[in-house]
């Protein structure tokens, strides 16, 4: 039997499931705290404009590590980003759930706009990508699959997370105030601050997962707002799917990331295609209605606090 | 009490104000001039024919989607698939046109009626959720808007352009002259416009002098408070969202049923909802409701502004997209009522509360 399209689909499989598996372990260290950050696409799309900005403005002095310069640049967006939305959140008391949907689509106009006047309507030209970490040849014939660095990080991430919310004074803090923050004050915990560091902590993973689809999987930027779109409520869904545990968020992702890539193997026509990219989440909807009582969701999540 | 309606207007005049600044900085920012662009975009909007016309398309789905949005948040529940609702509800209108012909007046009445049940029933399914299975409707809404747009796109791909016998790379279904809505005297659109304002009238009306109104409201003061004077909260909220999916679904039905820019088409409604997820009008109507203060008279007299945006845009600047950076600005800072409250009082306006 010939397994090529097995292997095929393993590959597509991880390269859809990495900006998913990324981007969902972020979310995941921003809802421990309590935050529910519906602005993920913004958070992820305004990075992934920035990173490809960055290759692009890099490439004539560094050549092809500008790429790395891209992944920096997204981070600190990202991070930046989510550092604002954290703040006002915490500290000015805007509404979580507005604010990230305000924040979505000023980044479909903003992105738009600086492309329109810096670039083309169509997209950014292409700069470079990251190079992969190595390659893997002879599984089938003329397969040549590259393992990115970025790929390697969907996979270790999980553990740095579990870690880092486990093992750290940090960590314990996100998961005290994401469960009881009123406890955690009395405990000498500053609620918002903790919930700003997760917030931006996760914004620098998003704004990776969004790098990863401009200066890596593809070498530009797009107003395809499908590019981004699908990953960011994809890995919103996977974070919820996995029941908020960083190994099952990275299962779900990387099984998003397969069902996606089944689409043009299963799909007869392009209009059935359609049928498929609905299955994520439809599978998250489904994991809400029937598992809803048994998930642990953080405690105080998207519940705002006020000192007294 | 005109003083006190000025007064609650403050935070959305503010936030508007908010929205034309930072645009009117990008502008700057790239050597233009934001003041000649925003005359322009008010003229064309208002003056011409055709910039008036677009100002009422947008207008009655603005409405609908923001009325959509605001009946289930009175009941504290998030409808965000406003967006989904619709794109549904005028799949299931362009569904009933196609396969099942009717007398002339009869063929859409019964279109409408499918889409706005159609819309309920979809927006049934995350009340329900929300309700009994504790799966909060801010998540589920969102998940199901993408489940209806590419639901949407198939039965578009796959039953609809194939029945009407149509090369698909026209992407477009025309609708018999039967079915379509009637169209304003000299304006090129459609009576829904007139529905809309009728509705957001019958909203304020319903959400104010009625029993269920009362229970709607009361069910979004909280959950226990409302149990304590024999409301059931779970039932209140899934009717709230029935109603608001019911709302949205019209706007869908509009938007296929409506003759002018295109319209009476399936591919206006593919243009408009299911291909412009986020450019679609399911979020402009929650900026709508957000400016409104989830009023629904006030959502008129928001949903006018943004139609005249978005209307107005495309007369005065190539680079329309600075209209959805806009409205994210808006919405953000309507989200922070405190926020405006910050700039006023530093300003010394420390009268206004």
């Amino acid at each position: 039997m010939d397994l090529t399209w097995l292997i095929l689909l393993a590959a597509f499989g991880l390269e859809n499931a990495v900006p998913i598996g990324l981007a969902a372990q972020g979310e995941l260290i921003t809802e421990k705290s309590g935050i529910l950050n519906i602005g993920i696409y913004g958070g992820m799309a305004i990075p992934a404009f920035a990173a490809a900005a960055a290759d692009l403005a890099f490439g004539p002095v560094l050549g092809g590590g500008s790429a790395y310069m891209g992944l920096l640049a997204a981070m600190a967006t990202g991070a930046g980003l989510n550092f604002v939305f954290a703040y006002l959140s915490t500290k000015i008391h805007i509404d979580q759930v507005i604010a990230g949907i305000g924040i979505n689509i000023f980044a479909v106009g903003i992105t738009a706009v600086f492309l329109q006047r810096y670039y083309t309507v169509d997209g950014t030209p292409n700069g470079n990508t990251v190079a992969p970490l190595f390659s893997i040849t002879g599984l089938a014939q003329n397969l040549r699959i590259s393992i990115s660095p970025l790929m390697a990080a969907m996979f270790l991430l999980p553990i740095l997370v579990y870690l880092f919310l486990g093992r750290t004074k940090l960590g314990l803090h996100i998961r005290a105030v994401g469960e009881n923050p009123k406890a955690a004050e009395a405990a000498g915990v500053d609620v918002a601050w903790v919930r700003i560091a997760a917030t931006a902590i996760g914004g620098m993973l998003l704004g990776l997962g969004g790098a990863y689809l401009t200066v890596d999987f593809n070498p530009n930027f797009v107003p395809d707002y499908a590019q981004a779109i699908f990953p960011a409520f994809i890995a919103l869904a996977a974070v919820i799917a996995g029941g908020w545990k960083p190994g099952y968020v990275l299962a779900v992702s990387i099984l998003f990331g397969v069902t996606e890539a089944l689409r043009p193997v299963l799909a007869v026509s392009s209009a059935q295609g359609y049928l498929f990219t609905t299955l994520p989440y439809i599978v998250t909807v489904i994991v809400l209605g029937i598992a809803s009582k048994r998930l642990r969701p953080p405690a105080a999540l998207a519940l705002p606090y006020k000192k007294e | 009490m005109l003083t006190g309606v000025l007064k609650s207007a403050v935070p959305s005049l503010v936030a508007l104000a908010l929205g034309l600044l930072v645009a009117s900085a990008v502008m700057l920012a790239f050597g233009e001039d934001p003041v000649g662009i925003f005359s322009a975009l008010f003229r064309g909007a208002l003056t011409t024919q055709f910039g008036q016309s677009s100002v009422l398309n947008y207008m009655y789905s603005y409405i609908l989607l923001a009325l959509a949005f605001l009946l289930p948040g009175k009941a504290g529940i998030w409808n965000i698939g406003g967006q989904g609702q619709a794109i549904l509800g005028g799949v299931a209108a362009a569904l009933l046109v196609e396969f099942v012909a009717l007398p002339p007046v009869v063929w859409p009445l019964a279109a409408i009626v499918v889409a706005i049940l159609t819309g309920a029933a979809w927006a049934a399914i995350c009340g329900l959720l929300e309700a009994y299975r504790n799966a909060s409707a801010i998540v589920t809404t969102i998940m199901t808007n993408f489940i209806a747009a590419n639901l949407a796109t198939f039965i578009l791909y796959y039953v609809l352009i194939p029945k009407a016998h149509v090369p698909s790379f026209y992407n477009e279904v025309d609708f018999p002259a039967g079915a379509t809505l009637l169209t304003l005297p000299y304006f090129t659109t459609s009576i829904m416009i007139i529905v809309a304002v009728l509705v957001a009238v019958g909203t304020a009306f319903f959400l104010s002098r009625t029993t269920l109104g009362y229970k709607i409201r009361a069910t979004g003061l909280g959950s226990r408070p409302a149990e304590s004077k024999g409301i059931n909260p779970r039932t209140t909220k899934v009717i709230a969202m029935i109603i608001g999916g019911g709302i949205a679904g019209l706007a869908g039905a509009g938007a296929v049923m409506s003759v002018g820019h295109g319209c009476g088409t399936v591919a206006c409604y593919q243009d408009g909802f299911a291909s412009g997820w986020f450019g679609g009008f399911g979020f402009a109507g929650i900026a709508v409701a957000l400016v409104a203060v989830n009023d629904p008279l006030a959502s008129i007299f928001s949903a006018v502004f943004f139609s005249i945006l978005a209307a107005g845009m495309p007369f005065a600047y190539q680079n329309i997209y600075i209209v959805w950076a806009m409205q994210g600005i808006i919405i953000i800072f309507m989200a922070a009522p405190e926020l405006s409250r910050m700039i006023l009082t530093q300003r010394g306006k420390r009268k206004w509360t």
